[in-house]
């Protein structure tokens, strides 16, 4: 049986390689982490926008600029056409009164940038001007990452793990479309073996690639601690949460296995069920708290927050643990539906009958 | 006569290529993918999605000031809370912080004239945002504190009465870029490499048919999901929006154009798991556009030789009161892409796939 199960592997493996699949396996963890770790500092930063006569005073432009990004334009009629444009931006320009410029505002402004922009001229003028102005202090609690960064890599990791299923789904295809299955399904392997062989090629391949990418994004203090125990605790705590996540996640390649008939195939199923496998976690940070359990079924959303927890340091350690458990309660029923399918669909079923 | 009697037997061999590639369309089911996906995402622009997206940081209030000037603004802070927590000392206050990523903590304190505050921040925010802080803060304390202070600035709305198009319409164009258009161009490549697979395309040869019945029936069935695609996502998400009489050209010629790219590129791949590096970079380098749309600011000007970017940006001037120009601009355009996409899949596939056939 092992000997059966390996060889399969190999196979696996073999036609990975030739077929580029390989490559596309292990680059594509990669780029998307590197993808994430462009994008994310983009969206996390995204500055407040003040476009400025070029005329207005350096003052003026200085405490803007403290506050946002200034874009210099060359007169009041080119800030009314930038104001004028999609995105909430505030205008200024200089006046008659070089002391009072005026703020243009387009007025279907989501955020108040007016009130905004009118708030920081009066706060600069304020001390410029020696009147009494609040005396604040800020405190920092020490937090480094923002939320948008910890969802965007919990996202990112359960893509990867399912990205490893659609490759399974892949190889499966490429038997049925070469008549390789036809004749595993009269060899001496049991669909026991043929299951164990794709989903331990699977979960060696999600446990080795699911790190690199949220390194990337997060950094290596995500695993690296400052003594080795710690460290092997980490590393061993998100191959926990890997695992916990992978039967859902290699469920939708499996499903591809099973029901396409061809690479036309494939592409209708993956192009129907990749919003429900990937895209509908993200209703999990935007849902309201009193609408969550409508999620709660989902075991790609208990995956995507076993991640976010975990990504999130010891102290949810509790959390984490919770949500991999129903990830992995939720996603055994869904796994174990599709491997019977893949069993009708490979003729294993009629062959052993 | 003989011209008039060929140019009826391409046109029945176009017809019957058509009504081969929609068997295998329906046969696939992707007519099935298409209405499903486009209804749900339709629903979800239509009845799911908020009119406007608020700013998502939340402040925590506490009032520490002697006579509680702040006691409306804790309210209106707590009112706004999914919890409606009303913050009465600092530890709670700290323990929803350490909750909440994205929050930040202001605590009113002093007088009139010596006016306090403290704000705890997370610790990830960027430096002008921890100016804004300090500087709203000292607004809030002056606005809500009752402090007297005389504006330096003055404020002119340009169009008081503006309003922006809810989000669920203004998102409209944003899937037509980024999914309506790429439909045919992942479709029409997948069904060229499932007939190079399965050797059709070696029987097609041996038939009277043309490179141009070829790609014109491929170009048919997945301008019709498109279209499909399109009437049904924007049924459901704002009917009003098809009153704009240039939207369906727009998206029907970016759509027309990617599919022939789609077709043109296939031919060079293998099978589709080789295709999905090309399949990956195209997706990717078609949603460029989007950056420069929800940030016009960023000069991303090679960005408008994109032909997403020209479906975007003319879908959106054509359905809430955009210059002209733009929307004959990007018809232009976009008619210029189809015309090059065209040529280039005739080029691939009279002088490779044909050849290979043989």
């Amino acid at each position: 049986m092992l000997a059966h199960i390996t060889a399969l592997i190999r196979k696996d493996l073999k036609t990975g390689t030739r077929d580029q699949i390989m490559a596309y396996m292990l680059l594509s963890p990669l780029l998307l982490g590197a993808l994430a770790a462009l994008l994310v500092p983009l969206i996390e930063h995204t500055p407040l926008m003040f476009a400025v006569s070029s005329d207005l005073a350096a003052e003026h432009v200085d405490a803007l600029r403290e506050h946002g990004r200034v874009e210099r334009l060359p007169d009041r009629a080119a800030v009314i056409a930038r104001v004028g444009l999609r995105d909430d931006v505030a205008g200024v320009a200089a006046s008659s009164d070089p002391a009072k410029p005026e703020v243009i505002v387009q007025g279907d402004e989501i955020l108040a940038i007016g009130d905004i922009a009118g708030s920081i001229l009066d706060y600069a003028a304020h001390i410029r001007d020696g009147q009494p102005v609040t005396a604040v202090t800020i405190e920092s609690l020490g937090q480094t990452t923002p939320s948008v960064r910890l969802i965007a890599a919990a996202l990112l990791a359960y893509s990867v793990v399912v990205m490893v299923g659609l490759l399974l789904g892949f190889t499966i295809l490429e038997e049925r479309m070469t008549g390789v299955d036809a004749v595993l399904a009269v060899s001496p392997l049991s669909y026991l073996g043929y299951a164990a062989a794709k989903l331990l090629l699977g979960t060696v391949l999600s446990l080795a690639l699911v790190a690199p990418p949220l390194l990337m994004v997060l950094g290596l203090d995500l695993l690296v601690h400052d003594s080795v125990s710690a460290t092997l605790g980490a590393i061993a705590d998100l191959l926990l949460v890997t695992l916990a996540c992978l039967p859902f996640a290699l469920s939708l390649g499996l499903a591809v296995g099973a029901w396409a008939k061809d690479q036309l195939g494939a592409i209708t199923i993956m192009k129907a069920l990749l919003p429900v496998w990937l895209t509908l976690p993200i209703a999990g940070f935007v849902v309201p708290s009193a609408w969550q359990w409508v999620l709660w079924p989902l075991a790609n959303h208990w995956g995507v927050q076993a991640y976010f927890e975990f990504v999130q340091g010891g102290a949810h350690a509790g959390a984490t643990w919770r949500a991999a458990g129903l990830a992995l309660v939720a996603g055994l029923p869904v796994l174990a539906a599709t491997l019977y399918a893949l069993r009708q669909k490979l003729g294993f079923a009629s062959s052993s009958a | 006569m003989r011209a008039h009697g060929g140019a009826i037997t391409n046109a029945n061999g176009l017809l019957a290529l058509i009504a081969l590639d929609a068997r295998v369309a329906v046969r696939h089911r992707l007519v099935h993918v298409v209405v499903v996906l486009a209804s749900a995402f339709g629903l979800l622009l239509g009845y799911a999605v908020p009119d406007q997206l608020t700013p998502a940081s939340r402040d925590l209030v506490l009032d520490q000031t002697p006579d509680g000037r702040f006691t409306a603004l804790v309210q209106t802070a707590a009112e706004r809370s999914e919890d409606g927590h009303v913050y009465d000392d600092e530890a709670a206050l700290r323990a929803a912080l350490a909750e909440e990523s994205d929050a930040i903590g202001i605590i009113f304190a002093g007088t009139p004239q010596a006016p306090q505050a403290r704000v705890i921040r997370q610790g990830h925010e960027s430096r002008d945002r921890v100016a804004l802080m300090k500087t709203l803060t000292d607004a809030l304390w002056a606005h809500q504190g009752g402090l007297e202070r005389a504006p330096s600035h003055f404020v002119t709305v340009l169009t008081p009465e503006a309003t922006k198009p809810p989000l669920g319409h203004a998102l409209v164009p944003v899937l037509f870029a980024l999914d309506v258009c790429l439909l045919g161009f992942i479709f029409g490549a997948v069904m060229m490499l499932q007939e190079k697979h399965s050797g059709t395309v070696g029987y097609f040869r041996i038939t009277p048919g043309r490179v141009g019945a070829y790609l014109g029936a491929k170009l048919a069935v997945n301008l019709a999901l498109v279209a499909l695609n399109a009437l049904i996502l924007v049924g459901l998400a704002g009917p009003s929006l098809l009153a704009a009489p240039a939207l369906l050209p727009l998206v029907l010629l970016g759509g027309a154009g990617m599919t022939l790219l789609g077709l043109g590129l296939a031919v060079y791949f293998r099978d589709l798991s080789s295709f999905f590096y090309a399949m990956a970079a195209i997706g990717l380098i078609a949603a460029v556009p989007m950056y420069p749309f929800f940030n016009p600011s960023i000069d991303l000007g090679w960005s408008a030789l994109l032909p997403t970017h020209q479906v975007l940006f003319g879908s959106y001037a054509a359905c809430f009161g955009g210059a002209p120009e733009l929307v004959r601009n990007a018809l232009l355009a976009l008619a210029g892409f189809t015309l090059l996409s065209a040529g280039f899949a005739w080029f691939a596939v009279s002088t490779r796939l044909m050849k290979e056939a043989r």
